[in-house]
């Protein structure tokens, strides 16, 4: 009886590996294919997504495949019966250094802006068009970061409309000299009380 | 066939290399247990009803329903905040329930993420796929079933920690700075990943030229490495070393201790023993 018996547990032993090992290999192989969506396939795409997001969501690609050449800071403006304050960062403004969450916050922010403002920033008849990027998520997140900020932290000062700016301090070529080459990107004013 | 009986024979009569994997565990629910304090200032502007990120809907799903709760209910975050932090501390310490809590670490941990992934790096989801792996592990169970399960769930965080490597270096080489030596140039001028004295070293092209090969080939060649048992410990003290100024340089403390804590898993067992904290942990 004992003998049967450990045979029967043996054979559900070997049943349960065969079937973690089936387990382990279907795993990984969705969380690769998830990894390197942009070289699969749609169909294997949408499985791969299916699968892994988001319980086993994985993003293994800070500073690769190249690093940024560029700083980039989030600043905003209000104004307030038609005159405009400063230019001030969104965080290190509202008192967060450089290191802070709140800064890194703001540099995913940056970086979907950088992001929309290479693909889809356009010109048409000599004029610059922003459409595509304020109807991107990626602006949406930046402009409300800005509002919940300034209004968490200067909460006394009001306002009837605000705008934001990506600065780029472009990065010198490795070994050359120290130029800093800034430029900035101002999306049009954001009016809240006006319906678009 | 038989050679298969064998190798699970093995597998499930014991747990492989308990106390690493004891000491790993501790270190996913501690890791957890830290962040939750560190961002206990900010909670409120990450996750409360005021948060600074704007939420948008996700397509509609038992999981997204789930883990984006508090996208749609962000009142709920207190709660879940201190359901995360209380499981996690809990499951400091294994006992037979112990997958009760390291679920719940698991699950509120997911739900804190999903509400403010911008807030996070990878640090976060390193640590929540292993506790997700590590949710059914129990390395004290006299239960066949238990090890074999246990051995798996282990399996799982090492593959886990390897693909990451492989994965990061494909990325890298498919781009240029890496295979040219300019990365780690290029971080040091970023001032969120930075600051005024390491932007300064930058200029000295050739010291970070050759950190950016050396950091480069670990990555590259850490699944290979692994294979030398007898240099192994060699092999985890540099990658101590290179997450270590990961934090000091980069202040990406939480990525940092992330991945050495990962390194538990590949200690030697006497190694791993010495480092429990506390004599009951060691039993």
């Amino acid at each position: 009886m004992e003998l049967a018996e450990g045979g029967k547990s043996s054979k559900i032993l070997v049943l349960m590996a065969i079937v973690g090992a089936f387990v382990l290999m279907i795993h990984f192989t969705f969380t690769g294919l998830f990894s390197f969506r942009e070289f699969v396939s749609p169909s294997m795409r949408t499985m791969a997504d299916r699968y892994t997001f988001p319980v086993f969501h994985q993003d293994w690609s800070l500073f690769a495949p190249n690093v940024a050449k560029y700083n980039s800071e989030l600043e905003y403006r209000f104004a307030y019966h038609g005159k405009w304050s400063n230019w001030s960062d969104v965080s290190n403004g509202q008192g967060y250094e450089t290191v802070s969450r709140m800064e890194r916050i703001e540099q995913g922010f940056n970086h979907q802006l950088a992001w929309q403002a290479t693909n889809n920033l356009y010109s048409d008849n000599g004029i610059t068009k922003y459409d595509r990027i304020m109807r991107s998520p990626a602006y949406k997140n930046a402009l409300y970061y800005a509002v919940r900020m300034h209004e968490r932290h200067q909460s006394n000062l009001a306002y009837d409309s605000m705008q934001v700016r990506i600065s780029f301090r472009f990065t010198p070529e490795n070994g050359s000299a120290n130029d800093v080459d800034i430029t900035h990107l101002e999306f049009p004013a954001y009016l809240p009380e006006t319906k678009h | 066939m038989n050679r298969i009986e064998s190798y699970v024979r093995q597998l499930s009569s014991s747990v492989n290399a308990p106390y690493s994997l004891r000491l790993f565990i501790l270190l996913i629910y501690l890791w957890f247990v830290i962040q939750a304090i560190s961002l206990w200032d900010i909670r409120d502007l990450i996750w409360g009803e005021q948060s600074v990120f704007f939420r948008s809907a996700r397509p509609s799903n038992l999981l997204n329903n789930f883990f984006f709760q508090l996208v749609y209910e962000p009142g709920r975050y207190q709660s879940v905040y201190w359901i995360h932090l209380i499981s996690a501390l809990i499951s400091l310490f294994e006992f037979r329930w112990s997958f009760i809590t390291r679920f719940a670490a698991w699950a509120t941990g997911m739900m804190l993420y999903c509400a403010a992934p911008q807030a996070f790096n990878s640090g976060i989801l390193v640590m929540l796929l292993m506790a997700a792996y590590s949710i059914l592990v129990y390395s004290k169970s006299s239960s066949r079933y238990r090890n074999l399960i246990t051995n798996f769930c282990r399996y799982a965080m090492i593959i886990q920690v390897i693909l990451i490597y492989v994965f990061s270096s494909i990325y890298k080489l498919s781009g240029t700075q890496w295979l040219n030596g300019t990365a780690i140039h290029y971080v040091l001028n970023i001032d969120v990943f930075s600051s005024p004295f390491w932007k300064e070293t930058s200029e000295y092209t050739l010291i970070w030229t050759i950190t950016t090969y050396l950091v480069f080939a670990y990555q590259l060649l850490f699944p290979i490495l692994l294979l030398f048992k007898s240099k192994r410990n060699w092999l985890l003290l540099v990658g101590v070393f290179f997450h270590l100024m990961i934090g000091v340089v980069m202040n990406l403390w939480d990525f940092a201790f992330a991945m050495i804590f990962c390194y538990a898993l590949f200690m030697k067992e006497e190694h791993a023993k010495f480092l429990m904290p506390f004599r009951t942990l060691r039993k």
